[in-house]
């Protein structure tokens, strides 16, 4: 074999051994990116912060849009709500921690109505993410605003309700105990406190369906 | 190449995962159909002949968008048409005040007219003689607090009216809200039992509209009847020999653990603490350790004690309910009466009370209920907890008596031979238990309670 030769080959090998190189480097950026990690700047060429934080806004507002839809279900019926209930887990298995700061402010929005914000305690309730408990811990504990009307306000009760009885930590609802002053949702807070602290072994819902299945029987004539 | 592969299958994944993921599944979905949530024409027609709907003041004819009143109301009808309920093998089709696969026939016979108006702002709705005015908190409401609203109004067509309220935000109001009974059957029973039927029975409704009917039912039993349907169950506490408390629940009596911490018992919203002044220490209601452990009580309003950094040694502390509102009192050594204030997480001015205060009570043996400041020489003072302001009430606490409850519509007295008698119709007394006690509280338990 000729030099040039020997030396072309060395060259092409170089080559090929610096693209692999790049190539898999770009390759572990792009999988960070996926997962939704932020990943500093090394020179590689990922999306800019400006372009990563337009892709989570809009899937905050694609999220925000399913949300709004599921909401408008809930004055429909449905001969499969077991197929409703999942679907529910799924939208709150979507959640990002983007999201929850979003489904609080809509839970808290009176301006909206009572389906959606309900709606959205329900799905901080689904989901796993240790930041929409923190959500449904604040809900919990914002007070009621004064309303003269009796159905709206308990419309407030019951939206805090849901959300003091979705939380599993001991400690949150025990700060949720400490700052309200309203009877029901304390009492909520304290019969779920029961219940995730082990000395019951009924969930508030199961109290309440065989409260209100004996409620029932009282009407039978 | 495996590496360039990856490569591809990662930017593959990241673009459908980023951008396209959410809409891809959203088109599984059946919501993303146009006309999922519309109401046929001739749904809305039977509707508004059925019900004389006048559609023009609900913002004219919509069968899509939910967002014009029409819509909602049809929705609401549409619901009480065609919602379902299973009669899971005890008859709750057949039974009932309104039998569940009957309510859009008895709404119906009902309903002379609707309309949509703003006329009576602090009104959700009101019904004259058969006709149906829906106001702005209407419009406001869940689709279920609606379908509530017009079921309710639905009873007055024939002739239930409400009383004056005894509790709750209706107390004390120019207009009467409550019903006296569920039994009554009136609006408010009739409305709490379509929420019961729906949340116990309910089969084809959104998981979310269940879960609401669950959680309207609980909360309106509070306030709406003056007897509520739904009481908390209720036990007697008292403490026995070597501070060992006994548990009386119905028929039965436990030995329930004490603790080696000295205080006196209280009842709280929680169960019951003993209380010295300074902290309090959770009794356990449920199960048996054998450590007699001294667990600081964070479970009750008690825990607020943590946060008494000024007041010094208490003499007395109660946390109660009054109106659906929770307050926690006490009294300082000092003789000065201080409140909680739970929106600002900080306690209220103290203020004096001129008396000299040996102990409260949120009980007195009448069978009374409030918050009561008892002096030095058994006079019995009442406290109003919103104002705070301190009445005299001419009674006297009979020395005799270590403490009173009420307990299965009964009056309980522990006197301080330290035995338990109970209060006779007629005035004589009867021994309840004959064993040593020194106090005696009543505590909440939870319809789950499970004794160990």
């Amino acid at each position: 074999m000729r030099k040039p030769q020997i030396l072309l080959i060395v060259c092409l090998l170089v080559a090929v051994g610096v693209t692999y190189r790049n190539l898999h480097h770009i390759e572990n950026n792009t999988l960070l990116l996926a997962n939704g990690l932020v990943v500093e700047d090394t020179g590689s060429p990922v999306a800019p912060p400006a372009v990563a934080q337009a892709q989570a806004i809009k899937k905050s507002e694609e999220f925000a849009k399913l949300v709004h839809k599921e909401a408008e279900t809930i004055s429909q019926l449905n001969d499969r709500p077991d197929e409703v209930q999942k679907r529910l887990k799924e939208l709150a298995g979507q959640l990002q921690e983007a999201d929850v700061a979003l489904l609080q402010r809509s839970a808290l929005n009176t301006s909206l109505n009572g389906d959606e914000r309900f709606l959205s305690v329900y799905i901080l309730g689904e989901s796993t993410l240790a930041k929409a408990q923190e959500s449904l811990e604040a809900i919990a504990a914002t007070p009621i605003p004064a309303m003269k009307e009796a159905r709206l306000m308990n419309q407030e009760e019951i939206l805090r309700v849901q959300a003091v009885e979705s939380l599993r930590e001991v400690d949150s609802i025990k700060r949720v105990l400490a700052r309200t002053d309203n009877s029901f949702i304390g009492d909520r807070a304290q019969r779920n406190l029961l219940f995730r602290d082990g000395k019951v072994s009924s969930s508030p819902e199961q109290q309440d369906q065989e409260a209100l299945n004996q409620l029932l029987k009282k009407t039978r004539h | 190449m495996r590496p360039k592969l990856g490569f591809l299958a990662a930017i593959a994944a990241s673009v459908v995962g980023s951008s396209f993921g959410l809409q891809a599944q959203a088109q599984e979905m059946p919501y993303v159909d146009q006309d999922f949530a519309c109401v046929s024409q001739q749904d809305a027609q039977k509707y508004i002949n059925d019900f004389g709907i006048d559609a023009a003041s609900f913002g004219g004819l919509e069968l899509c968008d939910s967002k014009v009143d029409s819509k909602k109301l049809f929705n609401d009808l549409y619901i009480i048409e065609h919602g379902r309920f299973d009669a899971n093998g005890s008859n709750l089709l057949i039974k009932g005040n309104i039998p569940a696969d009957q309510y859009y026939e008895w709404m119906r016979t009902q309903t002379r007219g609707m309309n949509r108006g703003n006329d009576v702002p602090y009104a959700t709705a009101y019904n004259r003689w058969g006709y149906f005015t829906m106001q702005d908190g209407w419009a406001k409401l869940s689709t279920l607090g609606r379908v509530g609203t017009v079921i309710h109004e639905a009873r007055h067509t024939a002739g239930y009216r409400h009383y004056p309220c005894n509790k709750g935000p209706y107390m004390g109001a120019r207009l009467d809200g409550c019903d006296q009974s569920y039994t009554q059957a009136g609006s408010h029973a009739i409305e709490m039992e379509y929420y019961a039927q729906v949340s116990v029975a309910g089969q084809n409704f959104h998981p979310v509209y269940k879960s609401m009917a669950r959680l309207m039912a609980m909360g309106r039993s509070n306030f709406v009847f003056n007897t509520s349907p739904i009481q908390k169950r209720e036990a007697v506490l008292a403490m026995g020999d070597y501070n060992t408390p006994v548990l009386f629940d119905g028929t039965r009596r436990y030995a329930r653990e004490g603790s080696d911490f000295e205080g006196r018992l209280k009842r709280t919203s929680f169960g019951a603490s003993l209380f010295n002044g300074l902290q309090a220490v959770a009794l356990d209601m449920y199960e048996v350790t054998a450590f007699r452990p001294s667990r600081n009580d964070d479970y009750s309003y008690f825990k607020l004690l943590a946060s008494n950094n000024k007041m010094g040694a208490l003499k007395d502390f109660e946390e109660f309910d009054h109106n659906q509102k929770r307050y926690v009192a006490a009294v300082t050594s000092s003789n000065q009466l201080v409140t909680f204030n739970f929106p600002r997480g900080d306690w209220n001015a103290a203020r004096a009370t001129s008396l000299n205060v040996e102990r409260t009570a949120t009980k007195l043996p009448s069978g009374e209920e409030g918050y009561f400041l008892i002096t030095n020489t058994g006079d019995i003072h009442s406290v109003n907890a919103e104002t705070q302001q301190i009445t005299a009430t001419g009674k006297k606490w009979d020395m005799q008596v270590a403490a009173a409850v009420t307990y299965n519509s009964k009056t309980l007295v522990l006197k301080t031979d330290g035995a338990i008698y109970q209060k006779n119709a007629d005035g004589s007394e009867s021994m309840f238990d004959g064993g040593r006690f020194t106090e005696m509280v009543t505590v909440p338990l939870y319809d789950a309670f499970e004794v160990k």
